[in-house]
């Protein structure tokens, strides 16, 4: 199944409007809107077939585009038509929520718990949305552009002087 | 929120029947500092929940400072026992990214040094299985056949375990004669080497009680839990990056992909997945043999442009077979020189999820072995 067909079946079941295809871009990818995000995975995966959830991430646009956004990248892959598909979202950055896909594929529970830890987007209906890579009292989610680095984490310094400044001391 | 740090929805208390038992974070055989929080009920296992992140470094965050070159070394730490693979997949991804080809010496040379690479992480995974069922002289065996391909390796590239060869546009040093002879030799003494792994310990019957319809996953949960490579293809589905998405020159190579059929228990047991491995080393070996023959003349690098600068907006993604499954790397472009963002997909830490559904109803050695034979390395969770 390439590209265009996925596009649409897509169009066929959500609408021109609900979706953008670029098939110029290295890996060719469908943006869609948030609200039919989880439709259409639980369309892809059933109807298409896509039952590999290769890669669920984010990318904070704070610098790249004026919007400051964040967006949702989801990686496809099937098994059995031996085919990729690649699904974007934008969120925006003062509340960012978006249901979850955990109950489609059960992979994405962990992914999404690291997007949740690391960039501080909000999975609806997650069973378990906890921090998985930094300890629960961490504060900040640091993949986020405007995260400072505190002076002390834990009580413990994060900076340290310049050795070779010392040694001139 | 329970002391043990983990919610209380998770656990159903009945006062004095369950027993709560930390493995980890400092457990031998949770292979790195992975903890399971296990409920135990006598021997056997209610519930397991893994706690991850004890080595969690930001590497993603790392490669927002670096320059692309710059973040080559890092990729090496993301798993120690196969930095090759990381290491080409970081460089492909790149090389997607700002439209560079390695010439075909270098391509060839990749393989090699991956081959070796994951016939020497699949010894350290027989090896460290065989231990954790309580059979200490096979490590021994397989740690020795491993120290002649850290060898091989270090002659190629100077490092045993974190090799930083591969870059991007190519490799850093080319290959002797004298070691081409090293490797072939070490492969005839190999093959040899398997059937005696295969007499000493796989078909041992204590070990094969030990394995065989321990663990079991279906392939729908394999499937929904994103479990690739040799964990992915013991469950029955066939499937491998090198041949079904492929990339570099396996399309020239002739070798077979292993799928588990459940040759002695139930397809996607422990023992299923351990015998993949041993067969997909003697595929290494072949692809190794086919390398050495065919391998061209030529440049080791090709040509690089001084400032990598992708252009703006731009994103990759790129998968790679890696000795624990598919690999991806998927990295965002700002037009400067440093990559946007970077994200790293990684087995293990898919390997690692389906743990809480799996083990529960298991007995708490069976945890060990099949926690083992998952093959999770606690750096490639937590990244």
């Amino acid at each position: 199944m390439n590209f265009e067909t996925i596009a649409e079946n897509l169009k066929e079941k959500f609408g021109e409007q609900a979706l953008s295809v670029n098939p110029a871009a290295k890996d060719p990818y469908i943006v869609i809107q948030p609200q039919s995000l989880k439709q259409a995975m639980s369309y892809l995966r059933n109807d298409l077939k896509f039952d590999f959830l290769m890669s669920l991430t984010a990318v904070d646009l704070k610098g790249l585009e004026e919007s400051g956004n964040f967006r949702m990248v989801y990686h496809l892959y099937s098994y059995e038509n031996r085919s990729a598909a690649v699904l974007k979202t934008e969120l925006p950055r003062d509340n960012p929520e978006i249901e979850t896909v955990s109950d489609i594929w059960a992979t994405a529970n962990w992914h999404e718990r690291e997007v949740f830890d690391l960039f501080g987007i909000r999975f609806n209906g997650h069973p378990d949305l906890r921090r998985i890579m930094l300890p629960d009292e961490w504060e900040g989610h640091p993949l986020r552009k405007d995260f400072v680095e505190k002076e002390f984490t834990f009580g413990i310094s994060t900076v340290r002087e310049n050795l070779i400044d010392t040694l001139k001391k | 929120m329970a002391d043990h740090g983990i919610p209380e929805k998770l656990i159903e208390h009945e006062e004095g029947r369950y027993l709560t038992l930390n493995m980890g974070p400092h457990h031998p055989s949770t292979h790195g500092v992975i903890r399971l929080i296990l409920e135990l009920d006598g021997e056997i296992v209610k519930s397991a929940v893994p706690d991850i992140g004890y080595l969690h470094r930001g590497l993603e965050k790392i490669a927002e400072k670096c320059t692309y070159a710059g973040y080559q070394p890092y990729t090496d730490r993301i798993d120690y026992l196969a930095a090759m693979f990381c290491n080409q997949a970081y460089a492909m991804a790149v090389e997607k990214l700002a439209g560079i080809a390695a010439p075909p010496r270098a391509e060839y040379l990749r393989v090699i040094a991956c081959e070796l690479n994951r016939i020497a992480s699949h010894l350290v995974y027989i090896g460290s299985l065989t231990m954790d069922c309580g059979a200490y002289t096979p490590f021994l065996h397989a740690i020795r056949e491993r120290e002649k391909i850290n060898d091989l390796l270090e002659e190629l590239c100077g490092a045993r375990l974190t090799f930083n060869y591969v870059r991007i546009g190519g490799v850093s040093f080319d290959i002797t004669d004298e070691l081409i002879g090293k490797i072939r030799r070490f492969l005839d003494a190999f093959e040899s080497m398997v059937r005696e792994i295969d007499q000493l310990i796989s078909f041992n019957e204590i070990f094969m009680r030990r394995c065989v319809n321990v663990g079991v996953i279906s392939r729908e949960d394999a499937l929904s839990y994103g479990l690739v490579g040799p964990n992915l293809r013991a469950c029955g589905v066939d499937f491998d990056v090198r041949r079904d998405a492929p990339y570099s020159i396996y399309p020239e190579l002739d070798f077979k992909i292993c799928v588990g059929t459940g040759r002695y228990g139930r397809a996607g047991d422990t023992f299923e997945r351990y015998y993949l491995r041993i067969l997909e080393m003697l595929e290494s070996v072949k692809i190794l043999r086919q390398c050495l023959d065919k391998l061209p003349q030529g440049d080791i690098s090709g040509n690089l442009p001084k400032k990598i600068k992708p252009e703006k907006g731009a994103d990759a993604y790129v998968r790679v077979e890696s000795s624990r499954g598919d690999l991806g790397v998927y990295i965002v472009s700002d037009g400067t020189e440093n990559p946007y963002r970077l994200h790293m997909r990684t087995g293990s830490f898919n390997a690692l999820s389906i743990m809480h559904h799996t083990a529960p109803g298991m007995m708490i050695a069976d945890v060990v072995a099949f926690f083992a034979s998952m093959d999770v390395i606690a750096p490639e969770t937590d990244r």
